[in-house]
């Protein structure tokens, strides 16, 4: 069976707010789409959801697919006397997208936009400048603490907001990074239900801190050859030199050979080259060496790893915009991969 | 070139960029001795065991297999190759011939007109040069995610010492081949040696090894800078002083009963031990250290010239005197 990625549930999987640590809402989201496929199940301490099939006694190697539910966001850290809201970024993000960013605050998900002084108060000499974090407050609506202070806590996360769905031939979202990868595990898992191999998807928490969710769940799991669906940067565009555009949108799903933080198994990499190949599906190769995965974590215990990546414009903004035939490819090719191995391991 | 020098030239000259270290795995597998138990591990680790009857503890030698590189990030429309760096390998590869692990060759040129003049040289200005016109021609001997590393053979330098690229590495895993030379029979440890991949860029291989390979010590075996004189409050190494012993370095603070055992084995050995303070380090063992939760680890380590050039230099002298301490302290 083809696994075809559901673009209705990925548009409602990204608009949850899942900032670092604070992932339940898209935790429970995807929860209940495995639950009928699931024999066994967990959540780990740090949240991690792992959905296995045959994983105590199936035949042949142990697969892992992993994708990370977290996304970049905000974490409130104080609240100011005439009600705006002081943040801090968790994960890497640009102060330069932020001003005027809507956003989704607290567990009730109160609406709220990045504040910052209008042009008309900014002198010309700081115009051309680029923000200081400590420069900006989140805005919620409230006239002053105390009615701050009833809606939000000091730790609670905001989280972008903003319409997820199709967009033209694209899709855009925020947090596409990772759900797109969540939503191309879940198609895969469905996908391969059958399979005779021990598989588990595994969802990931807080990866944009340090990868450290996976760092927990992947001394936990030994698995034997793991692949991690991440999406990343696709810098196609008219100003960025071809050496430094790393992937393009609408060229397939991007293997990595390398990364900051992971050198892909070499065995790995050409088995997904063969499956692409024979499958008749189109790839291409992740042309820079920055950035970093949990595909690392799974490495260092052991496992064979290599990354599939989704080519996504604006990652880590709010709104990143990909191209469905890019995560329906990566779906195809991980679910022929592992087609492929539960072959290779047949007596 | 004879005995150790010679096996030391043969290692550095063979390429083994971080997750391509097959062709060195492959000549420490042929030179290991009888009775030993060879394995690879995921990334690609070779763990060599050496197993006696009733073994005085458990120790674990950490020892680099591969060597620092620069990877393939991109094939332009002109044949040419985008850079990015594998590990510590300067961006001064400038102007150098390199070798991918094919046996194919390239120059590594600089982008822009006046390199000297366009700012500082980091890998983003550098690119691989096949001597070839279009992508499509050079995509025919290198791919997205190959690596290069400087082409160079060792060489013996007047003073006696040896010149070449990933000599620090590749001196320490002669140096545990030759304490191991007599075989299971001439130890009384229970000894894997794990010659770990990926250990340039990271240290990424060690955790999978410690997690594989208990043990009650584990050190590493590493080159240490040999500052001579750039050091001003001491804890320098120097080249022909003999082994070092790292007590501290970035990732490191020594522990004791491994600072114990390596002093009761240079003592057996009839050596002196240069104590130092490495900048860059061993990191291998402070990385083990914590992977471990606090097994005694420590370092051992052979002083190196120019580390992370394609000219490091180091004493076959030192490199004996840290086989010899290594070896007595196997047999302790």
């Amino acid at each position: 069976m083809s696994p075809q990625l559901d673009l209705a549930w990925l548009a409602e999987l990204c608009a949850l707010p899942g900032v670092c640590g604070d992932e339940a809402a898209v935790r429970a989201r995807v929860w209940q789409r495995l639950r009928p496929l699931a024999e066994e199940a967990f959540v780990d301490p740090l949240g991690t959801l792992c959905v296995t099939r045959r994983w105590r006694g199936g035949r042949g190697p142990r697969l892992v697919l992993a994708a990370h539910l977290d996304e970049v966001g905000l974490i409130v850290t104080g609240v100011e006397d005439c009600g705006l809201l002081r943040f801090e970024a968790v994960g890497g993000i640009d102060p330069r997208v932020l001003p005027g960013a809507l956003l989704q605050v607290g567990p009730e998900g109160l609406p709220g936009a990045v504040a910052l002084p209008p042009i008309h108060l900014t002198g010309r000499e700081h115009q051309a400048e680029a923000p200081e974090i400590s420069e900006l407050r989140i805005e919620i609506g409230a006239a002053n603490r105390t009615e701050a202070a009833v809606a939000v806590r000091p730790g609670d996360r905001a989280a972008f907001a903003g319409p997820c769905g199709p967009f033209g031939r694209f899709f855009r979202a925020k947090a596409l990074d990772d759900r797109a990868g969540v939503a191309a595990v879940v198609a895969v898992f469905e996908a391969c239900a059958g399979l005779e191999l021990p598989l588990a998807a595994v969802f990931t928490v807080q990866e944009e801190i340090g990868t450290r969710g996976a760092a927990a769940v992947a001394a936990e799991l030994r698995a034997d050859r793991c692949i991690v669906v991440e999406a990343t940067a696709a810098a196609d565009l008219p100003d960025v030199p071809t050496r430094r555009r790393a992937t393009r949108l609408g060229s397939g799903p991007a293997l990595t050979a390398l990364d900051g933080g992971l050198i892909a198994s070499p065995r790995l990499r050409a088995e997904l080259v063969a499956a692409a190949e024979a499958e008749g599906l189109r790839y291409q190769w992740k042309e820079a060496a920055s950035g970093g995965t949990d595909g690392a974590r799974f490495q260092a215990i052991g496992a064979e790893t290599a990354v599939v990546s989704l080519p996504c414009r604006y990652l880590h903004a709010p709104a990143g915009v990909a191209d469905p035939a890019d995560l329906h490819g990566a779906a195809r090719l991980i679910a022929a991969w592992a087609r492929r191995c539960g072959e290779a391991s047949r007596p | 070139m004879t005995g150790l020098a010679a096996r030391i030239a043969a290692l550095s000259d063979l390429v083994g960029p971080p997750g391509r270290e097959a062709p060195v795995r492959a000549q420490l597998r042929a030179w290991l001795p009888a009775g030993a138990e060879a394995r690879e591990d995921a990334l690609g680790s070779l763990l060599v065991r050496f197993s006696p009857r009733r073994p005085s503890r458990r120790v674990l030698v950490l020892l680099a297999l591969d060597e620092p590189a620069a990877a393939v990030t991109h094939l332009d429309a002109h044949g040419r190759a985008a850079l990015a760096p594998l590990g510590a390998l300067p961006a001064a590869l400038a102007g150098r011939r390199v070798v991918l692990p094919s046996g194919v060759r390239a120059a590594v040129g600089v982008r822009g007109a006046d390199p000297d003049a366009d700012g500082p040289l980091d890998f983003d200005r550098l690119y691989l040069d096949f001597g070839l016109r279009r992508r499509v021609e050079a995509a025919r001997v290198c791919a997205v995610g190959d690596a290069v590393v400087p082409d160079v053979r060792a060489e013996l330098l007047p003073g006696g010492a040896l010149c070449g690229k990933a000599l620090g590495s590749r001196a320490a895993c002669a140096a545990a081949l030759r304490a191991c030379a007599g075989g299971v029979r001439d130890l009384r440890a229970d000894v894997t040696l794990a010659f770990v991949a990926q250990a340039a860029v990271g240290p990424r291989g060690v955790p999978a090894v410690v997690a594989q390979c208990p043990a009650d010590l584990i050190l590493s075996v590493g080159p240490a800078a040999a500052a001579e004189g750039r050091r001003p409050r001491g804890g320098e190494v120097r080249l022909g002083g003999g082994a070092a012993l790292i007590v501290a370095d970035q990732g490191l603070l020594a522990s004791a009963p491994a600072l114990d055992a390596l002093g009761q084995a240079a003592a057996r050995a009839g050596l002196e031990l240069q104590a130092a303070v490495a900048d860059p380090g061993s990191a291998a063992a402070g990385a083990a250290l914590i992977a471990a939760a606090g097994v005694p680890a420590g370092a051992l380590a052979i002083p190196l010239r120019h580390p992370g050039t394609a000219c490091e230099v180091c004493s076959p002298e030192d490199v004996a005197a840290v086989a010899a301490v290594l070896g007595a302290l196997l047999r302790l």
